[in-house]
C-alpha cells in the first residue's frame, strides 16, 4: 500500500505541489490525468522517491521513503518499483535482452542467472524472437514493451509509468494499455499518470490533477 | 549483463568517441616509452663513449704519488699483483670492464730514453680506441718478446723492427697511431716479461679500473672507490679519478633531467586530457545516468562503472602506448641518439601502471560529478 501524505512541493516561488494526499491499495490501478505543467510527473517522481517533497511524506508498505538513506531509498526503489517512461529510455548501445538485464544487474544478480529471467519477461510481453535486437531494430511498440519488460524485472510491485503511450500512435497505445491491464489482473500496482483521457480510462481508479492539487 | 559488458558495449557503440579516450592516455604513454627508450640508448653511448676517456679509479702504492698523465711516472714503490684479483672478486665485480695492471721502467734505446710500460690483455679491453692505421689492434697486441710502440715513441725509433732491452731483443709488432695521451711516448711489452727483465716477478706500479658503470643510481664511482679500498690492504692507495668521473656523472644527470622532465609533461598532459575526456563523457551521458540512477543504480555503482572504463582505456592505452612509444623510438632513435635502439619491454609494466593511475585518478572528478547529478533533472533532458 502506498500513502501520500500532505505532499507539498515547491521550486522557489512555484509550487508544484499543494497539500497532496494519495492512497492506492495493493493491486489497484489508478490513472492521474492533468495538462502538461500540472504537476503529474513531479507527483510520480515523489512517489518513486526520485524528488525529495518540500513538505509531507510517502509512505510504502509501512516504510517511509525520505526517511530512508539515499542509498537505501535507491536499493528499496530498485526492489519495489518499476518505471516505464514517455520515451521508453532504452539503452541505445545494448539489445532488448541487455535493457532487461540492467535491473538484474543492479541488484547484484549473477550474469548467468540474468539471462533466463530477461528471456522469461521478454516472452511474456511476446517478444521472444527479438532478444538480440538493438533498439534501433525495434518498432516503437516493440520498444515499450522492452520497457514493460524491463520494469518487471526486479518481480517490482508497483509499476509507475508516465505518459508512456505518449509516444504511441492510438492503436499501439491501446495494445500497451491492454498489456498493462494484464498485468494489473496479475497482481501489479499501476500508477500510471497521462494526458490522454482515453488511456487513463483503462485504469480502476482515475483522479485529476489540476495546478498541482488532486481531485477524483 | 557485468560491469565489463556495460562498458565494451557503450565503447563499441561510441567507437570514435572511445578511440580518443584512448588517444589521449596513448600520446603520453608514447612519448614517455620513446623518449626513456631513446635516452636509454643515448646514456649507454654516452656512457661507452665517456669510458674511453680512460681508466676510472687508480689504484697506487700508498706512498707513491702517482699522476697518469704524467710522461714520466714514478715506479719506485710498487704493489702485489695479487691485488688484481682481489679487485676481480669485489661484491660488484659484474660492473668491472678491465683491470689492468701495470709496471713502469725506462731503458736507454739508442738515444732515446723509452718508457717500457708492462701490460695485460685487459689493456685492451681498457683501450679500445687503441688503433694502427686506424684499425683496432688485435695481433699486433704484444706477447713474449714483442713490443707496440707509441706513436711519438714509434717516430723517436725511426720504424725499427726490433729493439733490445736490457739485452734481450723484442719485436715490434706496430706503432700506434696517436692517441694524445701519455700512451704515444712508451712502450709496451707482456707484464710478465717486463717483471722478468726487471726482476719486479709479480709486482706492479699502479692498477687501473674501468668500470661500466660511472653514474647508476644503485652503484656510482665513489661506491666502488670505496668497495675496492675496503678490499685491500693499507698499503694500496684507491683514487678515483674525479675530473672525469664528474663530467660523467653531470652528463648522464643532465639526461635523466630531460628524462623526468617529459615524464611530468607527459604526466599532466595525459591527466587534462583524459579528464577532459571523461568530463564530457558525464556531459554526453547524462540522460542515460539519469536513466540507470532511475531504476536502481547506486552511488558506488556509477563509481564503479566510471573507475572501471578508466582501468580499461588505462590498461589499453598503457599496451597500445607501450607499442607505438617503442615503434618511434626505433625509427626515430637511430637519427637522435646515433646509435641502434632496442625495445625495453621492462617498461611495459611501468607504461600500463602509469597510464592505468593517469586514467583513475583523472576519472574521479568527472565521477563525482556523474554521482550527483540530479535523475529527475537529467531525465526532462531528450
Amino acid at each position: 500500500m502506498i500513502k501520500v501524505e500532505n505532499i507539498t512541493k515547491t521550486y522557489g516561488n512555484i509550487e508544484a505541489l499543494k497539500d497532496v494526499s494519495l492512497e492506492v491499495e495493493s493491486g489497484e490501478f489508478i490513472s492521474i490525468v492533468g495538462p502538461s505543467g500540472s504537476g503529474k510527473t513531479t507527483l510520480l517522481n515523489v512517489v518513486a522517491g526520485l524528488l525529495t517533497p518540500t513538505e509531507g511524506e510517502v509512505i510504502v508498505d509501512g516504510v517511509s521513503l525520505y526517511k530512508l538513506k539515499l542509498k537505501q531509498r535507491i536499493a528499496f526503489r530498485r526492489k519495489n518499483f518499476g518505471f516505464i517512461f514517455q520515451t521508453f529510455n532504452l539503452l541505445s548501445y545494448l539489445t532488448a535482452i541487455e535493457n532487461v538485464e540492467i535491473p538484474l544487474y543492479l541488484a547484484g544478480a549473477k550474469s548467468a542467472d540474468q539471462k533466463p529471467v530477461a528471456t522469461e519477461l521478454l516472452d511474456r510481453v511476446g517478444l521472444k524472437e527479438r532478444l538480440s535486437h538493438l533498439p534501433s531494430e525495434l518498432s516503437i511498440g516493440e520498444q515499450q514493451r522492452v520497457a514493460i519488460a524491463r520494469a518487471l524485472a526486479n518481480n517490482a510491485s508497483v509499476l509507475l509509468a508516465d505518459e508512456p503511450t505518449g509516444n504511441l500512435d492510438t492503436r499501439t497505445g491501446e495494445e500497451f494499455m491492454r498489456d498493462i491491464k494484464r498485468l494489473n489482473a496479475e497482481g501489479v500496482t499501476i500508477l500510471l499518470v497521462t494526458h490522454n483521457l482515453e488511456m487513463a480510462k483503462f485504469a480502476n481508479r482515475q483522479l485529476r490533477i489540476i495546478d498541482g492539487r488532486l481531485a477524483s | 549483463m557485468r560491469t565489463v559488458d556495460f562498458i565494451t558495449k557503450e565503447m563499441g557503440r561510441r567507437k570514435w568517441k572511445a578511440a580518443a579516450g584512448i588517444s589521449c592516455i596513448l600520446l603520453g604513454i608514447s612519448i614517455f616509452v620513446a623518449a626513456q627508450t631513446t635516452n636509454e640508448a643515448l646514456y649507454e653511448k654516452t656512457k661507452e663513449q665517456l669510458l674511453r676517456f680512460g681508466a676510472n679509479i687508480i689504484v697506487q702504492p700508498k706512498d707513491e704519488p702517482f699522476d697518469v698523465y704524467s710522461t714520466s711516472p714514478g715506479g719506485s714503490t710498487t704493489l702485489p699483483e695479487t691485488y688484481v684479483d682481489r679487485i676481480r672478486n669485489i661484491e660488484h665485480s659484474g660492473m668491472l670492464v678491465a683491470v689492468s695492471p701495470k709496471l713502469y721502467e725506462r731503458f736507454e734505446v739508442g738515444d732515446v730514453n723509452l718508457l717500457v710500460v708492462g701490460i695485460t690483455d685487459d689493456e685492451r679491453k681498457a683501450k679500445p680506441w687503441w688503433m694502427i692505421n686506424k684499425m683496432v689492434v688485435t695481433d699486433e697486441f704484444p706477447r713474449g718478446n714483442q713490443v707496440l710502440l707509441g706513436n711519438y715513441a714509434g717516430a723517436h725509433l725511426e720504424a725499427v723492427s726490433e729493439i733490445k732491452l736490457n739485452g734481450e731483443t723484442f719485436t715490434v709488432t706496430g706503432v700506434l697511431d696517436e692517441t694524445g695521451s701519455s700512451d704515444d711516448f712508451a712502450a709496451f711489452v707482456p707484464l710478465d716479461v717486463l717483471q722478468d727483465l726487471t726482476g719486479k716477478r709479480r709486482m706492479v706500479n699502479v692498477i687501473e679500473v674501468s668500470t661500466s658503470c660511472i653514474a647508476c643510481p644503485e652503484m656510482n664511482l665513489y661506491d666502488f672507490t670505496d668497495e675496492i679500498d675496503a678490499t685491500l690492504p693499507d698499503d694500496a692507495k684507491v683514487t678515483p679519478v674525479k675530473q672525469i668521473a664528474e663530467a660523467q656523472m653531470e652528463t648522464l644527470a643532465k639526461i635523466g633531467d630531460f628524462t623526468r622532465i617529459i615524464y611530468i609533461v607527459v604526466l599532466c598532459l595525459g591527466s587534462f586530457l583524459m579528464m577532459n575526456y571523461m568530463s564530457s563523457s558525464v556531459s554526453e551521458r547524462r540522460r542515460e545516468i539519469g536513466i540507470l540512477v532511475a531504476i536502481g543504480m547506486d552511488v558506488s555503482q556509477l563509481y564503479k562503472l566510471f573507475i572501471s572504463k578508466a582501468l580499461i582505456l588505462g590498461v589499453v592505452g598503457g599496451l597500445v602506448g607501450f607499442a607505438v612509444g617503442t615503434l618511434i623510438s626505433m625509427v626515430a632513435g637511430p637519427q637522435i641518439a646515433d646509435t641502434a635502439v632496442s625495445p625495453i619491454f621492462q617498461l611495459l609494466p611501468y607504461s600500463i601502471l602509469i597510464s592505468t593511475v593517469i586514467c583513475i585518478v583523472s576519472s574521479l572528478l568527472p565521477a563525482r560529478r556523474a554521482a550527483r547529478l540530479d535523475p529527475v533533472e537529467a531525465l526532462r533532458e531528450v
